[in-house]
């Protein structure tokens, strides 16, 4: 009975002890300690770590172990939100995105392209590339659209942006100009189905349409054309 | 022999107590939600999975209660709930139009009234100024979406040390930390997860709402659970709804994750409660560096838990069960009084603003449903509550009782006609979900149809949800692509 009171009155002894966050951190670096030799190497720290400090920036006093004093100061070294080394997160309001095309609101890929936009192209990193269509299409995999109505949509929405306050990101710049190749230049594909019946030829099928007949011996088509010549 | 025996006792006892002053005023009371911090992954309540060491010694410094339920698996409406003691439909539609109505009195607002210095610091997302949770306190920061006790404790900390100290205070500290995306800072990231994981899940872990699109295994890169879910009715846990998913995934190609994957998914999250926990260190030892450990009355709980792949969900929207509410909840009385304690009635997080109240010697609130749990600073049991009762936006209520929980679903929590949908529906009909086995399923129906005729009606919806709402739901997931 005594024994239990003791431990009763006791109870409160480890507050009177005070609070160490050195003493609270030693479980995480017993964690990191692979290979339980009682201390952090620079190789155990490595293993578990992305993104992050390099162990030299890290080993304040650079006995080349990683002590409680310095995994605290980790604590507060990274910001989260920035932990995966992407700029912080713009948000996108895909009803303002999504304005100048009020009366697409039922075009499923307007969606898609948005929801793209927002997990990818939102957080305007530099090495983010323009998204292919087959990147876009994902969700409905509908197929309907191509590349060059992918373009179009894309082309329309910097081009209205140009009118606004917001600000078009960078990542997703795009060329003045889309060139388009054989079948999908519109018309071609009807000539050259004529063209058995009539003799014309894919260099006079190309001209018909407006398109550039390549040279180069490979028989192609190929017609650029801007927003302006939709 | 025997007096020598209780001399020593006694001596033991005035050696060992701390020597607390006697606090002339009402306490200083700090509330720190740990959001989306489920009671099994800390290891004051047996987990092995995560490291908590300061979050486990402030459990043997303070009173832990084993059985302790949220009232919403979501923060907005668990924390209002707790704010208010009051369930979160008799406030407003259980949707993300949600706000108090005019009046409303919350924690803050009656400690206010009685001279507290009221202040929080959250972390954003459902805590945002936008949703108007902060009704009562004088400041409430929230300096970042979806962030991180990183970003709280260190104003809140100044906020104390400037605070004017004849006068007792109400501190907030919330952070985001165990919420997806779990990948937090190194080293804490990968401690329990293997950094050279690859494929699908290492994608879907850096993306902000990558995780709450997983079902049953499957990745829906592009589509939210709105879009999955809601539009279809369906019941999420139900044989059917799974079977649905699997059918989609399997048309669209969906690649579905393997036992490692979800393996890793689980060890992100141990790290991220980790780090959380490492920042609850930060926070107690300046709090004890100001010298507040032996005045102040320290309320940790979370408002909400998490799946983790068990039955095939993730995230914390698609269900209400034990995973997403049971909750930790741990009060630590001044000077660390009575610690060690455990207490395993079923109590609420909804009990807390009576116990405060109850603390703090003012008078109880008329209108709250929880009860005070004060008793456990003069060692008095604990009556608890026979069953819990919870509500979710995703059109679901639940209760959980001596044996189990159960759930009824497709219902939104604030419709007028769910008493007589709750009355006409079969017991072993699709809309109810349970772990119930045999009687006891209906007595808690019966439980479940009491608790919702004591409920006054839900206000109306304040109307259309704001752009600027919408634009912090769609930094997490919680709106999806569509109008």
């Amino acid at each position: 009975v005594t024994g239990w009171l003791l431990l009763w009155a006791c109870g409160a002894e480890e507050a009177a002890a005070g609070w160490s966050q050195e003493e609270g951190l030693a479980p995480i670096l017993a964690q990191l300690d692979a290979d339980q030799s009682g201390d952090v190497s620079a190789s155990e720290y490595e293993d578990r770590t992305w993104m992050s400090p390099k162990f030299d920036e890290v080993d304040q006093d650079s006995d080349g172990l990683l002590s409680a004093a310095e995994l605290r100061g980790l604590l507060y070294s990274e910001d989260v939100q920035r932990f995966d080394g992407r700029p912080e997160r713009k948000a996108v309001d895909k009803e303002e995105w999504a304005r100048p095309f009020a009366d697409e609101r039922e075009n499923r890929l307007i969606w898609e392209l948005l929801n793209f936009m927002d997990q990818e192209v939102a957080f305007a990193d530099s090495s983010v590339t323009r998204p292919s269509f087959s990147e876009l299409d994902t969700a409905a995999r509908t197929g309907d659209m191509d590349s060059f109505e992918v373009w179009r949509v894309l082309s329309k929405l910097q081009s209205s942006y140009q009118s606004t306050d917001l600000t078009w990101p960078e990542a997703l710049a795009l060329p003045a100009t889309f060139t388009l190749r054989g079948e999908s230049i519109p018309g071609y594909t009807d000539c050259m189905q004529t063209s058995k019946q009539e003799g014309s030829t894919p260099e006079s099928c190309c001209d018909v349409v407006g398109g550039r007949y390549l040279a180069d011996g490979s028989g192609g088509c190929e017609r650029t054309v801007g927003l302006d010549h939709e | 022999m025997l007096r020598l025996w209780r001399w020593l006792t006694l001596g033991a006892l005035m050696a060992c107590t701390p020597e607390t002053e006697e606090s002339a005023g009402p306490p200083p009371i700090i509330l720190v939600s740990l959001d989306t911090v489920r009671a099994d992954a800390l290891g004051a309540y047996g987990s092995s999975a995560a490291l908590t060491p300061n979050l486990d010694r402030f459990a043997r410094e303070g009173v832990l209660f084993e059985h302790a339920y949220a009232q919403s698996t979501e923060t907005l409406f668990s924390h209002a709930s707790l704010f208010t003691s009051r369930y979160p439909s008799e406030l407003g539609p259980v949707d993300y139009t949600f706000s108090f109505p005019d009046g409303t009195h919350t924690l803050a607002s009656i400690l206010g009234v009685h001279g507290y210095q009221t202040a929080a610091f959250v972390a954003g997302g459902h805590m945002s100024p936008v949703f108007g949770l902060g009704v009562g306190f004088e400041t409430y920061q929230s300096d970042r979406e979806w962030g991180s006790l990183q970003q709280t404790v260190p104003p809140a900390l100044e906020w104390v040390s400037a605070r004017d100290s004849s006068q007792p205070f109400l501190l907030l500290v919330h952070g985001y930390d165990a919420h997806h995306r779990y990948l937090k800072p190194s080293p804490w990231g990968y401690l329990f997860s293997d950094p050279d994981q690859r494929g699908t899940v290492y994608d879907l872990t850096r993306k902000p709402s990558g995780t709450t699109r997983l079902v049953d295994g499957y990745y829906f890169e592009d589509q939210s659970f709105d879009e999955i879910f809601y539009w279809r009715e369906i019941r999420m846990r139900s044989p059917e709804a799974i079977a649905a998913i699997a059918r989609e995934g399997d048309a669209l190609g969906v690649e579905r994750l393997t036992p490692s994957d979800i393996e890793f998914i689980r060890g992100l999250y141990s790290g991220a409660v980790s780090y959380a926990d490492g920042w609850f260190g930060e926070l107690m030892w300046g709090l004890e560096e100001q010298d507040l450990l032996d005045e102040a009355i320290i309320v940790v709980f979370s408002d909400h838990g998490e799946e983790l792949g068990e039955e095939g969900l993730f995230n914390h929207r698609l269900s209400l069960d034990e995973r997403l509410l049971h909750v930790p909840l741990m009060i630590r009385l001044p000077g660390g009084e009575n610690g060690g304690m455990r207490v395993s009635e079923r109590v609420a997080l909804l009990d807390i603003l009576p116990t405060l109240l109850d603390a703090a010697s003012v008078a109880p609130l008329a209108e709250a449903r929880g009860e005070s749990l004060w008793g456990i600073q003069s060692g008095e049991p604990v009556s608890g509550h026979d069953y819990v009762y919870a509500e979710s936006p995703a059109r679901a209520i639940s209760a959980q009782g001596p044996a189990g929980t159960l759930e009824f679903t497709g219902m939104a929590p604030h419709s007028p006609f769910l008493v007589s949908m709750l009355e006409s529906a079969a017991l072993d009909g699709p809309a109810f979900e349970s772990s119930f086995i045999g009687t006891p399923r209906s007595q808690a129906r019966d439980a479940l149809l009491s608790w919702r005729r004591s409920l006054p009606a839900s206000p109306d919806s304040a109307g259309a949800l704001d752009a600027e709402r919408r634009r912090v739901l769609q930094e997490s997931g919680y709106w999806g692509g569509q109008p």
